[in-house]
Order: C-alpha cells, then sequence, then structure tokens
C-alpha cells in the first residue's frame, strides 16, 4: 500500500522524500521488498548517487536490480562502460527473453536510451503491459516525434487508469506536444499534481513550459527560479531557463552569461548538444559564405 | 416531510403552536397539558389541573394566555408566564371539544357535545352567547381570522356556518380597536340583527350557511386564512372542500384516501395545500389545486389525533397515539455553492449567479421545469468547465453556466454526484458502487464499495482500538482536494483516493450532513444539525463542539475561523475549539461567503443578504492562540469591547499579562497580576486596595519571586513587626531591626524587642529587658549562660536582696554563642517570571529556536553544499555521448525505413517466440520542422536549426555574406524556442518547441517588432548625447535582427523598411563622423566630410546638431560661403535661440564674404548621394551602385565587396527580396 507513494513520488521527480518513505517501510512482503528496492535504488540513480547502487546491490540479486546495478555502472562512467554495459545487456536480454520481466526490460530501455538506440529501447518495451512501460513507452516516442502513436499508447494508458499520476503526465506531456487548447490542460494537470503532492522541480518546469507555449513568460520565469531553487543546476531546468529570458527584457551580457554557464552542464542535454552542435555549423558554413 | 422533533408521550389530542415564540402546546388524553420549545427540544411547562381529557387548546395570540378544554366541562383560562390557571368558565354540560381565541376581541369560543357552542368574554369572565343549533356534538369551533364568521362541525354530518355581526355590534358598537373601521361600521346588517334579537331573543349569532354532503359525523373544518374557502374531515373518510360567498356556500371537491376517519385537516397558510390526519396512521398532504393526495407519512399502529401550522416557519405538528412530531413539508435549505466572486443558487427554475464584487445577481442558466428547490440536494460547480452538478435525490443534472444561449440541463442517474477532478465526477450507484464518470456522463472507472473487500479495507485502515460497526455502508460522497473524495457512513467520514482506489484518511464522525472546506483546502468542517467537527485536509481530527440550537451552515473565513449559523445566531469557532457568538439573526440564514466584516448569507426565500458582524473578539482569540502578539496588542489599541468574558478567557489560555492591560477593576487587577508576576503592578493595586489580606497574599509571593524591597514594603503596610524582622535577619538587614526595637520599644512591644535582641544578638539588652519586666531569674540566667559575669553577680545580688532564689547555673562554661553578623546585606533577586507562557518568555524561546534553527540550517546547508558539490562532480564525469543518437533520429527522413539488420534481428527472434514482429516506428521531426521544409522565410529555418538553409535564403533574399555578426542572433532564436520537459528520471527529457500561442503554427521567435522600436529608441536618445560608438553598435544589430524578424502585417513591413532606411543613414552619418576624426591633420577631408555628414536623413535635432558643426567648422577654416550655406540651412530649420543667433551673425558676416579658404569637394547646389565606402559624393548623373539590404550607395568599383554600412551583405548582388511575412 505504501509502495504507491514511494512510486508516486519517484514519477514526480520528490527522489529525496521517495528515499526517506521507502526506507522506513516495514512489514514487507519478499515481493514488495524487491520492488521497494527498485524504485529505491532508480531515486538514487535520479540524484546521482551512483555509488551506492553500485555497493549495495549483490551479485545475487534479482535480475531487476542487477540491471539497475548496469545502468548505474553505465551511467557513473558512460564513455568507458558503455561498450561492456551493452554487451552485457545483449547477453542478459538473451537470457530473459522469454520472461516478462517488466521491471528488467523497463531499465534495459533506459540503457538503450541512454546509449542513443531508442529503436531497441522501444523494441524491448514494446509489448510490456506496466502502466510504467506504456507511459515510458510514450516518451520513448515522443523522443521520436511521434506523438501520433504516442496517443494510441496514452489512451491504452487511460483505459487502465485514467486517474494514475502516469497517466496524468503523459497527458500532460502529450497535451503540450499537442499545443493549442490542450496546454491549458496540461497545466491543469501539472498544477493539480503539485496540488495534491507538493512541487517537485519537474512539475514546476512542466508548469513553465506550458506558460512558455501560452506566452506568459515572466510567469515561466518564476517558476524556473523555483526549480533551480528546488535542485540546482540542473541541465533541463537551466536550458528552459535559457530559453525563457530570450523572450524577456533582458540584457544580451546576461543572457550570453547564461547561455555560458548552460553549456557546461551536461554536453550531452538535447539542448545543449544542439546549441554546440549548431554553433559549429554556423561557423562552418559562415566560412563558406565568406568571400 | 422532514420531521424536526419528534416527542414520544402519551396520546394527545390536540396541539397548537404559540403565534410568535418557537413553542408547541399539546393536551394529553389523560388531563396533563405541556408546552415544549421545539428548537431547544425542551419541556417548559406543564399544567395538570383538567380531569379527563384534554380535547381543546389555544394560545391567544397576544397575551401570555392559553385556554383549555376537556372532558371536565371546564374552560380553562391559564396564564404561562404566571405558570398557573388564572380562571375557569363553567358552563358546558359535556365533554369539550375545542377552544379558540379570537384574535381581536376578548372572546374565546368553545364547542362542547352538549351540542352548543359558547362564546366567552375572558376578560370580565363570562359566557356571552350560547350557540345552539347543531343536532349531535359540536367536533370544532373556531372564529374566522378576518371576517366576523364563526365555523363550526358535528357530528351531525353539517358544516354550519356563523355571522357574530349581531354579536360584535352589540359589545362593541363603537370599536376603538377595529383595524377595519369601514367593514365594521356598515350598518347594512346592524339593524335586522337587532330587529332579529328583538324577535327571536338571543340572535346575536346568526346562523349563515349549513353545508351539508358528509354522509357521516364531520370532525373537523377550518377556514382558509384568507380564502373564502372551508376544508372539513369526516367520518365518511373523505375531505371536502367548500367554497362560500357572501350569500352562498357550495362544496367544491371531495378528497378520497383515508382509510378510516379524519380526525383533522387544515390548510396549509403559504401553499395551496390541505394537511389531514386520520385515524388510519396516516397524515395526508393535499394539493387543493390538482386534487391529488401528493405525500402520505404512515405511523403505524397508532391514530393521528390533531394538526397544527407555524404559520411563520412552515412548519407543522400532528400528535397521535404516542406523542407528537414537529415537521416540514419540505426542505427550505436554498442550494447553492460558490465559485471565486459568485455566488451560485438556484431561485424560480434558474440558476443565478451573485457576483461579490458587484453586488449584482444574474441568471446564468435555466434548469428544467420539473426541478423544485426542495428536490435540490446540492449545487457542485466546476469553475473549469463551467459545469454545474445539479445534485437530486437519486439523479443528477448537469448545466452549463454562463453561455450566452442558455443550454438545457443533461440528466444522469446517480446519487451524490460531486466533481473529483476538473473532468470527473463521482456518482454512488445503486448503493454498491462509486462510478467515476467523464463529462460525457461515461463511467471511466468504478469502484465498489459496501462490498466485503472495500469493508476490509475501510477496516484495516482504521485504529483497531475502535469497535466498529460491521458495515459502513457509504450512502454520501463529499468533495474533496483534486482526485479524492470523501465518503460518509453513519459514523465514519473516509476520504477515498480514487487513483489508487482505498482510504487514506478517515475520521470518526457521526451522521454528518454537511462538509465546508476552507478556500486553500486546507481545513475541512464536518458538520450535521447539532454537532461541528473540524479538522485538517488529511482528516486528522482538530476539535469538536456541539450545539443544542439546529446548526444550519458553515464557512470559513480567510483567517482561518470556522463561522457557522444556528437557527438564531451567528458563530464562530476557531480551530483550538473556542467559540463565541458573533451575533443574533432573526431567522436562519445559510452562510454563502465570509468578506472581512460581514457575511453573505441566502436566505429561505433564496435572495443574498449580505449581514454585517463584528470580527474583532475572534481576531483577537485567534492573534491569542496563533501567538500573534503584535496583532494583540493592535486590536486592544483599536478597539474597546472587552468585558468579562475576555478576561476569564485570556486567564484560562494563560495570558493574564494581556489580560491585565484592559483591566480597570483593581481587585481583578491584583490577582491577574499575581498571576503573571508583575509584583510591582500588584503592589500598586495592593496599595489601592489596601486591605490586610492582599498585602498578606502580596508579601507571600514577592517573598516567592524574591522581590524584598516590596515584600518589606508591604510588611510595614500591615505592621507585622515579628516577620518584618525575621526578613531582616534572614536579609542581615541589622539597621532594620535595630529600627524595629526602637519602634517597638516605643510602643512597648516586649517581646518585639526580646526577639530582635535574640537576632542582634544583644544580650545586653536582652538582660535589660528582662529586667524591666521584673525576670531577674531569666535575666541573671541570660547573663551567665553568656559569660557575662559581672551581670550575672550584680543580678544574684540584686535576687538576693530582694530575697528570691537564684537559680542554679550548672554549666562551668557559658555555652551560648553570639549570633554572627552579617558581612553583606542581601537584596532583591531577579524577579522570576513565572509563568511559562508569558510574552516575553515565549519571545525569548522564539529567538533561542530562531538561533538554534538557524544554526541547524547553517549546519544542513553545508551539509548540502558539499553533497551538490559531489553531485556535481558525478555528473560531470558522466559524459553520455547520446547527441549522436539524437541526431541520427532527427536525420532520417520521412520515407525512410528502419536499419535493415535491426528488422532482420526481429525476423530472427520470430523464430524463437511466436509475437508478432514489433516494427520500430519511423522516426519523425519536430512538428514545425516537417511545416518549414518549404518556408522561405528566415527565422522559420533559423529557429527549427536549419541554418543551411537560412544561410542560402539570407543570401539569396538580401545577399548575405558575412554571418559573423549574426551568430547569437541565431543561436538565441534556436534557444528561445526549444525546451524539453522531464519524463523518467535518467532518461532523455522529451524535446518540446516553444509555439506562439496566438497562431499556433508558427514557432514563438523571441525577437519581436516592440523590442527592435524600443532599442531604436534607445540608439537615438544615445546618439542626442553624443554616444556616436554605442549608438551606431545598436543600429547594426538592428538592421542584423530585421531579417529574422517575423512580420504580422503591411504595416509592419513597412516599419520594417523604414528602420532599416534611418538605420543605414544613421550608420552611414557616424561613419563619416569617424572618417572626419581620422583625417584631422587633413583639414580638406575633414571639412568635406563635417559638410556630407548634413546630407544624412537624420532626425531634425540630429541634422541641426551636424549643421551647427560642420558650420562652426566651416567658418573656423574660413571657408566663408559653406558656412554661410550651412547657416542659412540651421535658420530654415528653426534651431534653438541661441544656436538661431550665432547662425545669424556668422550669415551676416559671411553674406560679405563668400570666399572659401580651402577648396573642397562639396556642392551643396548639385544632388548628390555618399559612397559609404570611399565616403565621397556621387553625383546625380554618375554611376553607383547600392547594398542589396540596407540600400547603402557606393560607387561600382566597389561592386561584391562587403557592405560597409550593414556589415553583412555583398554590395551590388542581383536579389530577390526579403521574405519575412507570417500573413
Amino acid at each position: 500500500m505504501q509502495l504507491f507513494s514511494v512510486k508516486n513520488l519517484f514519477y514526480l521527480g520528490n527522489y529525496h522524500q521517495a528515499i526517506a518513505e521507502g526506507e522506513t517501510l516495514e512489514n514487507l512482503s519478499q515481493e514488495q521488498e524487491l520492488e521497494r528496492n527498485y524504485y529505491l535504488y532508480r531515486c538514487y540513480l535520479a540524484i546521482g548517487n551512483y555509488q551506492t547502487v553500485l555497493d549495495e546491490i549483490k551479485e545475487n540479486s534479482p535480475s531487476s536490480l542487477l540491471i539497475i546495478k548496469l545502468f548505474a555502472s553505465l551511467l557513473s562512467d558512460f564513455d568507458s562502460k558503455k561498450a561492456d554495459v551493452l554487451d552485457t545487456l545483449d547477453k542478459w536480454k538473451k537470457l530473459n527473453e522469454n520472461q516478462s520481466d517488466e521491471m528488467f526490460k523497463i531499465i534495459a530501455a533506459h540503457i538503450f536510451c541512454n546509449c542513443g538506440d531508442i529503436d531497441e529501447a522501444l523494441r524491448i518495451i514494446h509489448n510490456a503491459k506496466s502502466l510504467e512501460a506504456l507511459a515510458l513507452r510514450v516518451q520513448l516516442l515522443l523522443l521520436i516525434h511521434r506523438q501520433d502513436i504516442a496517443l494510441q499508447e496514452l489512451k491504452n494508458l487511460q483505459k487502465i487508469d485514467d486517474d494514475a499520476t502516469l497517466t496524468q503526465l503523459a497527458t500532460a506531456w502529450i497535451n503540450l506536444e499537442e499545443g493549442s487548447e490542450k496546454i491549458k490542460n496540461a497545466k491543469y494537470i501539472f498544477h493539480e499534481l503539485s496540488e495534491k503532492y507538493g512541487a517537485t522541480h519537474s512539475l514546476l518546469n512542466g508548469k513553465a513550459v506550458c506558460e512558455m507555449k501560452m506566452g506568459n513568460f515572466e510567469e515561466a520565469e518564476k517558476l524556473l527560479i523555483e526549480a533551480l531553487e528546488k535542485k540546482p543546476n540542473d541541465p533541463t531546468t537551466f536550458s528552459n531557463y535559457v530559453c525563457c529570458i530570450q523572450h524577456l527584457p533582458k540584457s544580451d551580457e546576461l543572457i550570453q552569461r547564461q547561455i555560458n554557464k548552460m553549456q557546461h552542464l551536461d554536453k550531452s542535454h538535447f539542448i545543449i548538444s544542439s546549441y554546440n552542435r549548431l554553433s559549429e555549423e554556423f561557423d562552418k558554413l559562415a566560412n563558406e559564405f565568406k568571400i | 416531510m422532514k420531521i424536526k422533533f419528534d416527542v414520544k408521550t402519551k396520546r394527545i389530542k390536540c396541539i397548537k403552536f404559540h403565534p410568535t415564540r418557537p413553542w408547541i402546546i399539546g393536551g394529553f388524553y389523560n388531563g396533563r397539558i405541556s408546552i415544549w420549545d421545539y428548537r431547544s427540544k425542551h419541556r417548559i411547562g406543564k399544567y395538570d389541573q383538567h380531569k379527563g381529557a384534554v380535547r381543546g387548546l389555544d394560545f391567544h395570540p397576544n397575551q401570555p394566555l392559553f385556554a383549555s378544554g376537556g372532558d371536565d366541562c371546564i374552560v380553562r383560562v391559564w396564564n404561562y408566564k404566571q405558570k398557573k390557571c388564572i380562571f375557569e368558565l363553567s358552563g358546558h354540560i359535556d365533554y369539550i371539544r375545542s377552544v379558540h381565541f379570537h384574535n381581536e376581541y376578548p372572546w374565546l369560543i368553545s364547542s362542547s357535545d352538549d351540542q352548543t357552542m359558547r362564546i366567552w368574554n375572558w376578560q370580565n369572565r363570562t359566557c356571552i352567547s350560547v350557540i345552539s343549533g347543531h343536532d349531535h356534538f359540536v367536533t370544532s369551533a373556531a372564529f374566522h381570522e378576518k371576517k366576523d364568521l364563526i365555523i363550526s362541525s358535528s357530528l351531525d354530518n353539517t358544516i354550519r356556518v356563523w355571522d357574530i355581526t349581531g354579536l360584535k355590534n352589540k359589545y362593541f358598537s363603537v370599536a376603538p380597536t377595529l383595524k377595519d373601521p369601514v367593514n365594521f361600521y356598515t350598518p347594512g346588517p346592524n339593524s335586522i340583527s337587532e330587529l332579529q334579537s328583538d324577535l327571536f331573543g338571543s340572535t346575536d349569532v346568526m346562523l349563515k350557511f349549513i353545508l351539508e354532503d358528509h354522509e357521516k359525523g364531520v370532525n373537523w373544518a377550518s377556514f382558509h386564512p384568507d380564502l373564502p374557502v372551508i376544508i372539513s374531515g369526516s367520518n365518511d373518510k373523505t375531505l371536502k372542500l367548500w367554497k362560500i360567498s357572501d350569500t352562498q356556500a357550495w362544496l367544491m371537491d371531495t378528497f378520497n384516501g383515508h382509510r378510516a376517519s379524519i380526525s383533522c385537516v387544515i390548510f396549509d397558510p403559504i401553499d395551496d395545500l390541505v394537511i389531514s390526519t386520520s385515524e388510519d396512521s396516516t397524515l395526508r398532504v393535499w394539493n387543493t389545486q390538482k386534487n391529488i393526495n401528493t405525500k402520505t407519512f404512515r405511523k403505524d399502529g397508532t391514530k393521528f389525533w390533531a394538526v397544527a401550522a407555524n404559520r411563520n416557519e412552515k412548519l407543522f405538528a400532528a400528535a397521535h397515539d404516542y406523542g407528537f412530531f414537529v415537521f416540514k413539508l419540505q426542505n427550505e435549505r436554498p442550494a447553492f455553492c460558490l465559485n471565486e466572486n459568485n455566488i451560485i443558487y438556484f431561485k424560480n427554475e434558474s440558476i443565478l449567479a451573485y457576483n461579490l464584487n458587484s453586488n449584482s445577481q444574474a441568471v446564468v442558466a435555466q434548469t428544467s421545469q420539473n426541478t423544485q428547490v426542495s428536490d435540490i440536494l446540492s449545487l457542485q460547480y466546476n469553475p473549469y468547465e463551467s459545469l454545474l452538478i445539479i445534485e437530486l435525490q437519486n439523479s443528477f443534472e448537469m448545466l452549463s453556466l454562463f453561455k450566452r444561449k442558455f443550454s438545457s440541463p443533461r440528466p444522469g442517474l446517480g446519487s451524490s454526484a460531486v466533481w473529483v477532478s476538473r473532468n470527473k465526477f463521482a456518482v454512488i450507484h445503486q448503493k454498491t458502487d462509486i462510478f467515476i464518470k467523464n463529462l460525457e456522463n461515461k463511467i471511466t472507472k468504478k469502484i465498489q464499495i459496501n462490498d466485503e473487500l472495500f469493508q476490509q479495507n475501510l477496516k484495516q485502515n482504521i485504529n483497531q482500538n475502535f469497535s466498529l460497526p460491521n458495515a459502513h455502508n457509504i450512502t454520501r460522497l463529499f468533495p474533496a482536494q483534486n482526485g479524492l473524495v470523501l465518503l460518509r457512513s453513519a459514523s465514519m467520514v473516509f476520504m477515498l483516493d480514487i487513483q489508487q482506489q482505498r482510504t487514506v484518511a478517515e475520521i470518526v464522525a457521526k451522521n454528518i450532513k454537511y462538509i465546508s472546506w476552507s478556500d486553500d483546502m486546507q481545513f475541512l468542517a464536518l458538520f450535521n444539525a447539532h454537532s461541528i467537527i473540524l479538522c485538517d485536509k488529511k482528516l486528522s481530527h482538530l476539535c469538536s463542539l456541539s450545539e443544542s440550537i439546529r446548526i444550519k451552515s458553515g464557512k470559513w473565513s480567510k483567517s482561518g475561523v470556522f463561522i457557522y449559523t444556528t437557527l438564531n445566531h451567528l458563530k464562530y469557532c476557531l480551530k483550538s475549539g473556542d467559540t463565541g457568538i458573533i451575533r443574533t439573526l432573526e431567522k436562519p440564514v445559510y452562510l454563502t461567503t465570509i468578506k472581512e466584516n460581514s457575511v453573505f448569507a441566502l436566505n429561505r426565500k433564496h435572495d443574498i443578504e449580505p449581514l454585517g458582524m463584528d470580527s474583532t473578539e475572534f481576531r483577537f482569540k485567534l492573534a491569542i492562540n496563533e501567538q500573534r502578539f503584535d496583532e494583540v496588542v493592535s486590536i486592544l489599541k483599536s478597539s474597546k469591547i472587552f468585558g468579562q468574558s475576555i478576561v476569564s478567557y485570556l486567564r484560562e489560555k494563560g495570558y493574564p499579562d494581556i489580560a491585565l492591560n484592559f483591566v480597570e477593576n483593581e481587585r481583578l487587577r491584583f490577582e491577574l497580576a499575581l498571576e503573571c508576576g508583575d509584583i510591582k503592578s500588584a503592589f500598586e493595586s495592593a496599595k489601592k486596595i489596601d486591605k490586610r489580606e492582599c498585602w498578606h497574599k502580596l508579601t507571600k509571593e514577592s517573598l516567592k519571586l524574591g522581590d524584598l524591597e516590596i515584600a518589606e514594603n508591604s510588611y510595614k503596610r500591615i505592621n507585622v513587626s515579628q516577620e518584618l524582622s525575621f526578613l531582616y535577619l534572614v536579609t542581615g538587614n541589622i539597621n532594620g531591626i535595630k529600627e524595629i526595637s526602637k519602634n517597638a520599644e516605643s510602643k512597648n512591644d516586649f517581646m518585639t524587642q526580646f526577639n530582635n535582641t535574640f537576632y542582634l544578638g544583644d544580650v545586653e539588652t536582652r538582660i535589660n529587658l528582662l529586667i524591666k519586666q521584673n525576670q531577674l531569674a531569666f535575666a541573671y540566667l541570660t547573663a551567665k549562660s553568656h559569660g557575662l559575669e559581672e551581670k550575672a553577680s550584680d543580678l544574684q545580688k540584686l535576687l538576693e536582696s530582694q530575697n528570691k532564689k537564684v537559680p542554679e547555673f550548672k554549666q562551668k562554661t557559658p555555652i551560648l554563642m553570639q549570633p554572627q553578623l552579617p558581612i553583606l546585606q542581601a537584596e532583591s533577586w531577579p524577579l522570576l517570571m513565572l509563568l511559562a507562557n508569558g510574552i516575553f518568555q515565549i519571545f525569548k524561546i522564539s529567538i533561542t529556536t530562531t538561533i538554534i534553527i538557524i544554526y541547524y540550517l547553517m549546519i544542513k546547508f553545508w551539509g548540502m553544499t558539499q553533497q551538490l558539490i559531489s553531485f556535481d562532480e558525478d555528473n560531470s564525469s558522466q559524459t553520455i555521448d547520446n547527441q549522436n543518437a539524437w541526431l541520427d533520429g532527427v536525420d532520417i527522413d520521412l520515407g525512410e525505413l528502419p536499419q535493415n539488420s535491426n528488422l532482420l534481428d526481429n525476423l530472427d527472434s520470430q523464430n524463437k517466440q511466436p509475437q508478432t514482429i514489433y516494427v520500430v516506428p519511423i522516426h519523425g521531426k519536430f512538428k514545425s520542422e516537417k511545416s518549414f521544409e518549404s518556408s522561405e522565410i528566415v527565422s522559420d529555418h533559423v529557429s527549427t536549426g536549419s541554418f543551411k538553409i537560412a544561410f542560402h535564403l539570407l543570401n539569396k533574399q538580401i545577399g548575405v555574406i558575412n554571418f559573423k555578426p549574426l551568430k547569437n542572433l541565431f543561436l538565441n532564436t534556436y534557444l528561445g524556442t526549444h525546451s524539453t520537459l522531464f519524463g523518467f528520471s535518467n532518461l532523455n527529457p522529451i524535446p518540446l518547441e516553444i509555439t506562439s500561442f496566438q497562431t499556433e503554427k508558427s514557432l514563438s521567435i523571441p525577437l519581436k517588432m516592440e523590442i527592435i522600436k524600443k532599442e531604436f529608441k534607445k540608439a537615438l536618445d544615445l546618439t542626442t548625447s553624443g554616444k556616436f560608438s554605442e549608438s551606431m553598435k545598436i543600429f547594426q544589430n538592428i538592421l542584423f535582427s530585421i531579417p529574422l524578424l517575423i512580420v504580422d502585417d503591411l504595416s509592419e513591413v513597412k516599419e520594417a523598411q523604414k528602420l532599416i532606411t534611418i538605420c543605414k543613414e544613421y550608420i552611414t552619418a557616424f561613419k563619416i563622423e569617424e572618417e572626419r576624426r581620422k583625417s584631422s591633420k587633413d583639414i580638406k577631408r575633414s571639412l568635406e566630410m563635417s559638410c556630407y555628414f548634413t546630407h544624412c536623413n537624420l532626425s531634425l535635432n540630429h541634422l541641426i546638431l551636424s549643421l551647427r558643426s560642420a558650420m562652426f567648422l566651416n567658418f573656423k577654416a574660413k571657408n566663408y560661403g559653406i558656412a554661410l550655406t550651412f547657416a542659412k540651412r540651421v535658420l530654415e530649420l528653426g534651431a534653438n535661440q541661441e544656436l538661431s543667433e550665432k547662425a545669424r551673425k556668422i550669415a551676416s558676416f559671411c553674406e560679405k564674404n563668400q570666399n572659401n579658404a580651402i577648396k573642397i569637394n562639396y556642392d551643396e547646389r548639385n544632388p548628390f548621394v555618399i559612397c559609404s565606402h570611399s565616403f565621397t559624393p556621387i553625383y546625380r548623373g554618375n554611376q553607383k551602385i547600392s547594398c542589396p539590404y540596407c540600400g547603402a550607395s557606393y560607387l561600382p568599383k566597389f561592386a561584391d565587396k562587403l557592405c560597409n554600412i550593414c556589415e553583412k551583405c555583398q554590395i551590388g548582388l542581383e536579389i530577390c527580396e526579403l521574405i519575412n511575412q507570417n500573413f
């Protein structure tokens, strides 16, 4: 029962509280214990505490935890571990092929996605049935700009449980993609969730994006600053902040300073990597046109 | 039908309401008469004088009297204030069936089984008329309220109407109190009745009509108070409705339905209803218009005997074999709900909204015609969708509000409909399920309640210590926060999380009927008619209270005080449980909202009534409770309302120090001061009171607290030298003791002096004292024991001389020592704070706690930053190189299939597992990227990141070759149109484009015309103040920006073009100025430049400035001819006075001497443009080329070079037009 709260907090991005609540849970069955640990370790990953995960998960743990460990090793040292991790994953995948361990598959999809192989990520969870897998599919489909299919997935989600936090979040994501009147709906969802479970940096970001899409950049700036207070130097929040201040009467110096700051946060982040790529591209093109 | 007050007693034969008070009187079969207050539900009187059944009762309309009649054949008149029978009226010779007061004359009518009626004057206690005519028992008799008529019914199957005009004229020929003189002075029947009375004797009362149609005896007949109709009930089981006119009476209707004799029947004074009671155990309500039995109330095993109506409150009462009950025919609670500044309520088949800001109301929707006010249980408004749910008994209606055209309501089935989120609501379906429905009334979720599983679920959550009823039958839903709903069972209220389908909180609360959430949804009040429970949003109990008077409604104020109404009071309840009355109410009202010092309430006529209230008291208590002492002080300063109750409240709460501030009674002040340890104030008060016991108390307290001075002072006041000297002793005040001794000496107080000698160790004085008192033996022993041998021997001699026995002193050496003299005298101790919760104490605590908190935070923060730093390190080490993946994804074209190898993999795996092949969907693109593919608008491609296309377009459209200055603009535009959204943690965030909300087609480009205009103005201002280089930068920026600007209409296109030209002119001017400064040594060139400068198309004030400098420079260089032209131009343009003056002087000087000292390349009369590269004039007719974008002119030899002005375009390039229109 209380596991609900842990999962919910995890989905909403309130990782510290999820850990705090998860650690105090008692009288769990073996199954629940596993599930609790699964989410606890994911929370640790989310707050960047990879070492705890690497230390705590033993080799004889169930596959759903082992794969988190694998994920942790990837996250802790991406460049050098990438090949190994993919190798291991490939082996494990074959071992687990006939099983329908969705907890395993979800993390496997995370790993593939992190390694840039969204196709493989989609493939591994394509027939998973859990709410979380469905919501993950929505996110992956949105990553490859297929909101049409994502919308179908969302309908499945809504059929399972329309009130679930994940369904609500996925609805908001798709609403934001759809734009226009649907943005209001997304805004309500983020608003409702933060009313109900407290504002987290990710909900604040969601709200801010809604405001930006509605043209209220001052409002968005406030929300983003609040989000940055909750989680300073978060690349997503920061890049959204940079996006936002472009629309506000700020001095060029300030904007440029924030962009410089952003560039050093996380080079793999979509916006930041695009920025760097475009910047290079620009220089190259500018040279081509020079006489 | 709503039963308001149910009393179980013995058989009651008759019942009546008090005309004004909330009282009801009943006459028992056993002879007792009782009066109850149906609001407070208490019996307030009983009268036991009748022997045998009491069958008739009536209150006097305005005197504190009531009359009764019964089987003992005596009419008794009672005074309920004196609580006794004041007289008896005898005359009837059989059971009395009914009594009735006339509402104006001092008359009383009684009907009896002796077949007569009697009219009595209760003032002089005589019978003024005996009316006979009926041939059987007269079962009822009553006066008409307005006319001079009497109605009577009898077991002789008739109803008779009598005219009493004669009687009236006999006694009131001049009627001083009559309200309607015209009627009463009409002489018409007067003479006839007199005549009749002469002829037939007693004809004061004339039979007017006999109504015959009942087949059996008639038990009751009543007039309608306003209409000329009569209703009668009979043993033949029918009701008959009769109509009367001045001359005629006829039967209108017969109501069949009762299965046994009808005992009583009355009109509903307000609606067109008739209520009848019968011996068939039913009470029936009839609609006289439609001639139908609308409601039947059955109470098996009993017979109904009487029914009465209370006009003021729409209340009725019915008497039966086992007591009586007071009831309402319908719900009078107005349905309403609140939405921000609108009170939405129901009136006259429409939904109204009352705007609190404008204090006006408007019809916002129409309900269906069948919807009755009394059927509506609640209104639930959903502001997001402007949808109202009208909750009915077992169904609901959905209605759109605030629409221009009223839509008809959409009905739905299910009880207790409440909103659970902005697009879903919950209903109870057939007591077994909760259905969650969406706006289309489609079920999205079913939650079984009242089944075993759910009950277990309920029980699991409940504290085991409670003994619970076996099942919780969920009978009603109440709204809660989003995604939650409150379930009510008979003894509990649960909070159900719809997502989890389980209860998340519960509270023990019996039979809750209404709830009220605070505006911020943090607090909840649950209440029913007699109790209120306040709890927070997690249903944790805060306080409960009970009310003996019915609670009608309640609402949270903004400050978190629960304000509620009872039948007659407006009250408050703080979260701490403190309650109090704010004001009295004349009639019941229903609170809708609270605004600072007034409340808005709906009354039973469904009108909004603003009521003023004085919130000082509860604000004060709230401030005390929340320990906001600054507010306490400000309230204390601003108002003077406080009485004893507040003082006792403050003492109870432990704030005597605050109470001290506004108490004037010294005695109380003294007590309060002692309570809070304010010894100084206590002393002041004690001085004023000056009573012994006060001083005693004060000394006690001051000693306890260590205030020696006051203790000393108060001892002195009451003159208790013993205590005082002891105090001096322990504090070491030798002088004090000496002083007391001196005083004692003067007063001959031997004991005090003696004691003090002990304290002081003054043996000699002691011996002297003893001698003085003639206690020589004692004195001798004293001297001896202190070793004062000399004195001892003197005393021995003295004793011997007096022939007294010298006591034997056994010790060899003196044994008593002197007391030690104190070194330091004690002073008052620092005063203790007596009360733990005195104001200052709290301040102290809060200060220390703040310090602790700050300290704690510091530690925490420091720890956190460390943690954060470590996070950062982790993050930076995590260099995931997935951007390539991204780019791949983006770059794949629409038609491209997934990679073949993957497909093959899939096929391979298919062999192993018989699953359908999953084909990974083809990667898509950003929406705008797709739609902008063929766009010719540069900014479209910039914002989507397709820089290559943007470059080509710019090159093609305006000939840009130098892109460098555009870099930030490009990148910022891209950044400003792209955001990301968090999905799952540790996963790539979802990229989103910031589309413009209005058009939705295009992206929201940060660059806007207004921004550019603002920049432009700034540049002009900078120019005026001479900061050329800075303003030039801005002008150039504007030139850079305009190609990326999206213009919305033609006027903006023109504006943009104008801007380009102006920028070009200014930049050219600045460049010329730059050139002039560079060539300051070359006077000719510098003069030329100053001349060219004046030919840039600048704004007037700038132009004058340029002319001024050109004029002066040429004048100085003695180019008088040219200077003259400039002077003329200055004068033409109308410069300020000073400059004009100078120009005039120069002009007059130069006119005489038009020689130019230095020959320069400047011909004012020949029109020219300036080559922006060489800064030489290109006179008209000469060949020139220009910049394709800004239009700056150049000599042909500069073709293909970079434009010097806009610094980005290729001079002389053939181009197509810039496309940036978006319309």
